[in-house]
């Protein structure tokens, strides 16, 4: 019994060892496991190589922001970002692999070339730009090419293409297999475009990227000077990948959120703008004489700018929007300053419009002027008086009835003529949203050395003054306004997601430039040039028109001049013109002032301002009458609708059938009732049946015809 | 307490019986664990489905990532369509299609007629 306990005691401490020693082991690797841990923690430092394989995959990624648009002011998209696409070609992939594939590698190339066959054949159908041939001779002379260069085995297949367009070509055969097996390669831009074309071209504008030039202006219009507010800033984000092999943005890692770039809605009306264009082509830019022509239509009471049209000749002779005349070319308004000069005597002086004075045959002799004025000459032959009514001048805008009314007035102080010219913002630049290379200049005698004689009478017709037509509309908006200047604007605000972020809207320059009286007194003045006056191209107008025309001769550089002392007339007796039209419309409750300049180039003959001008002008001003509700006939007046009949139209399909009483019907039910009966139906008018013959309930012989009269 | 009062004695025990313990192997029935047992499938469970939800994580942001490029396709496409409509929409290329389609339909010549 004790043996057997002693067997069984050896047994019980063999297995408690044999446990005891896995115990230990188990022990020792999970301390050499902790120790390890902690050294890997700690201490250890990886190979960077190994490390990088070990690790997941990271990358930066920059985020380019989306580049605001631009709009109309009734949100139409004027200018907006698209992408396009550059599609490359790497005609040397698998090249390398498929020569030192011994096996194989002859077979393979000869695939590879068979299906370069069929994605030139592809490509020839799809962009229809070259035929398949030149494709794939431009692919197999690339990939023969020995140059290493990437420039060498790359081949350009397209640029500018949609989205669409490369969906198609990456489906093409080799390309659907790839970067790495087909060697497409795809780059992708964001194009500005503009879904109206050239309309406005020159105002919505655009960033010269590669000029060099410091004579050319790099940010043009909109598009180059806000550039700030629409090009966003860049985001940056990390990526990482997943174990799916995909990527996500890894949290963990710093991030700068992109900001698209803003939305600019400015005041302009496309439609206008299209009118304007469309009518400046059609009746200026025909004449060979003129170089360029700009036009400003503006809103009265905000003086927000509606349409700004640009157009100058290129060196082909075609007409585009090159230069923005409107702000950047500053000349001798000519008559329509005479606007001013009438004004500022209204508002200073005794003069009327009734007022008279001595037509003297058109000539100031007490200033030694021998230039006679054939307007005043063709009044006294036509009227038969030597006098003139200031109303009279105005109208058929002579030079000698102002000059002789500033002479009179205010030859003792002629700094007060100035005064007012200034009070009306025209000796000064004021600021626009937009500037452009050269513009701006505008400038008033200078008040420390004023001549009557020459000075203050010529800037009374609008020479040795320098104005922009955007000055001369401005001048002409505030009598339209009452007397209030408005400044005129082209931004309305900046936009992000459909939110208003910053807006802007009308200032005024001045709030009162004259008198209420003073501005009717000029409405008055302006309608009767177009009524009576060189202005007559608007007469008949679709709304009535207040406006002014004015024709000058501008200044010709020495080089153009030649030989010539007369600073506006050459050697060959040849002139510049710039000639004018500016008013606003309706004249009795103005909603849009316009001007419209042109420039003709070293001619012969003259361009009045009352001609293609003019002629635009009414264009413009007959559109948009006809396209503005504001304008529509309400109709108020009642008429009384023919009481209808109830119940069942009365047919006869079977038989005869007696004829039908349609009176009250319309002319639908009335055919129908009629025509089922048997007979025949002539009807007369429009509305509902008020006559009918024969009488109705009388049976007649089928076919006859039923005659109704509608109203 | 300063450092003399502490009680090294005891301290070094307690040190050699935890040692003694481990080599034993019954430190974890010395300490009790089982009693903690809820506690520590309480924890393995967490940290099974921490695991488990940073996984879905991971899916719902794959998922979002392809959202992302459809929503990107679509945007181009909306552009494209959106220029595309905005130059057919140009009063002027209206008129000039009417007239080369030979259509009757002209530019209006006064302003619509308004019934109140």
């Amino acid at each position: 019994m004790k043996k057997r306990t002693d067997i069984q005691n050896g047994e019980k401490h063999r297995t408690s060892r044999i446990l005891w020693y896995f115990y230990g082991l188990f022990l020792l690797c999970s301390i050499a496991i902790i120790g390890k841990i902690i050294y890997l923690q700690t201490a250890w430092e990886p190979d960077s190589d190994w490390e990088s394989k070990f690790r997941p995959g990271k990358s930066e990624q920059k985020i380019k922001p989306d580049k605001g648009s631009i709009l109309d002011h009734k949100g139409r998209l004027l200018v907006t970002s698209v992408p396009e696409y550059d599609i490359y070609m790497d005609c040397t992939v698998r090249k390398a692999y498929y020569a030192g594939d011994k096996k194989n590698g002859e077979k393979l190339e000869k695939e590879w070339r068979r299906s370069a066959e069929a994605l030139s054949k592809g490509l020839a159908e799809l962009l229809g730009e070259h035929d398949k041939d030149w494709y794939y001779r431009n692919i197999i002379t690339k990939r023969d090419s020995r140059e290493k260069n990437d420039g060498r085995k790359n081949f350009c297949i397209t640029r500018g293409v949609d989205y669409d367009t490369m969906m198609k070509i990456k489906a093409l055969p080799l390309f659907r297999e790839g970067r790495y097996k087909g060697g497409l390669k795809v780059t992708k831009n964001e194009a500005r475009h503009f879904p109206y074309e050239d309309l406005a071209g020159r105002v919505l504008g655009y960033i010269r990227y590669n000029s060099s030039d410091p004579k050319k202006d790099k940010y043009i219009g909109i598009e180059g000077q806000y550039n700030y507010i629409l090009h966003g800033k860049e985001g940056v984000e990390w990526r990482r990948v997943t174990d799916k092999r995909g990527w996500i943005k890894d949290n963990d890692s710093t991030s700068i959120p992109v900001e698209h770039g803003k939305d600019i809605r400015t005041t302009l009306d496309i439609e206008i703008q299209d009118i304007a264009d469309k009518a400046m082509r059609r009746h200026i830019t025909a004449d060979e004489r003129v170089e360029g022509a700009c036009c400003v239509i503006m809103d009265v009471e905000s003086g927000a700018v509606r349409a700004m049209v640009n157009l100058s000749r290129n060196s082909k002779g075609e007409f585009g929007e090159y230069y923005n005349m409107a702000i950047g070319r500053p000349g001798e308004p000519g008559s329509v300053f005479k606007t001013a000069t009438l004004m500022t005597l209204l508002d200073d002086t005794d003069v009327t419009l009734n007022t008279m004075i001595p037509t003297c045959g058109g000539v100031m002799k007490d200033m030694g002027h021998i230039e006679k004025d054939q307007y005043i000459i063709n009044y006294e032959k036509n009227n038969k008086t030597d006098r003139i009514s200031v109303l009279d001048g105005f109208k058929i805008s002579s030079n000698y009835v102002f000059r002789r009314l500033v002479k009179d007035n205010y030859e003792d102080d002629p700094h007060a003529f100035i005064r007012r010219l200034h009070e009306y913002r025209l000796g000064e630049d004021f600021e626009f949203d937009i500037t452009e290379k050269g513009g701006g200049g505008s400038k008033l005698p200078d008040m420390s050395r004023i001549s009557w004689k020459t000075d203050l009478v010529q800037s009374s017709i609008g020479y040795a003054v320098m104005e922009t037509p955007l000055q001369i509309v401005t001048l002409y908006n505030a009598i339209a306004n009452g007397g209030k200047m408005m400044k005129p604007y082209l931004i309305e605000s900046f936009e992000s997601d459909g939110k208003v972020v910053e807006k802007f809207g009308p200032s005024i320059l001045n709030a009162s430039i004259c008198s209420k009286a003073t501005a009717d007194t000029m409405t008055r003045a302006l309608k009767a040039v177009t009524a009576e006056g060189t202005g007559r191209q608007l007469k008949n107008a679709k709304c009535k028109v207040a406006g002014k025309t004015g024709t000058a001769r501008v200044a010709l550089s020495k080089k153009e001049r030649g030989g010539s002392k007369d600073p506006y007339i050459n050697e060959n007796n040849e002139r510049r013109y710039q000639a004018t039209f500016v008013g606003f419309f309706p004249a009795d409750e103005p909603k849009y002032t316009a001007i419209i300049t042109a420039y003709t180039t070293l001619s012969k003959g003259s361009l009045y301002g009352g001609d293609s001008p003019a002629k635009a002008y009414r264009e413009i001003v007959d559109n948009l009458w006809a396209r503005d509700t504001e304008w529509s006939r309400k109709l108020e007046e009642r008429n009384s609708v023919p009481e209808m009949k109830s119940g069942f139209i009365a047919t006869g399909r079977k038989g005869s059938a007696p004829v039908p009483d349609v009176k009250g019907y319309g002319l639908m039910d009335a055919l129908y009732a009629i025509e089922n009966s048997g007979y025949r139906c002539h009807y007369e008018g429009m509305g509902h049946v008020v006559e009918q013959t024969p009488e109705p309930g009388k049976e007649y012989k089928k076919g006859e015809t039923i005659r109704i009269v509608l109203k | 307490m300063s450092f003399k009062d502490i009680d090294w004695k005891a301290i070094i025990k307690a040190i050699k019986e935890t040692v003694l313990s481990i080599g034993r192997g019954d430190i974890l029935m010395r300490m009790q664990v089982h009693r903690l047992f809820p506690f520590i499938l309480y924890a393995f469970i967490l940290g099974w489905v921490s695991i488990w939800l940073s996984y879905k994580t991971e899916q719902a942001m794959l998922a979002v990532e392809r959202n992302k490029y459809t929503i990107d396709t679509l945007k181009i496409r909306h552009a494209e369509k959106t220029c595309e409509i905005a130059s057919m929409n140009r009063m002027s290329t209206i008129e000039q299609m009417l007239i080369e389609s030979g259509s009757e339909l002209m530019a209006p010549e006064k302003p619509a007629d308004i019934l109140k």
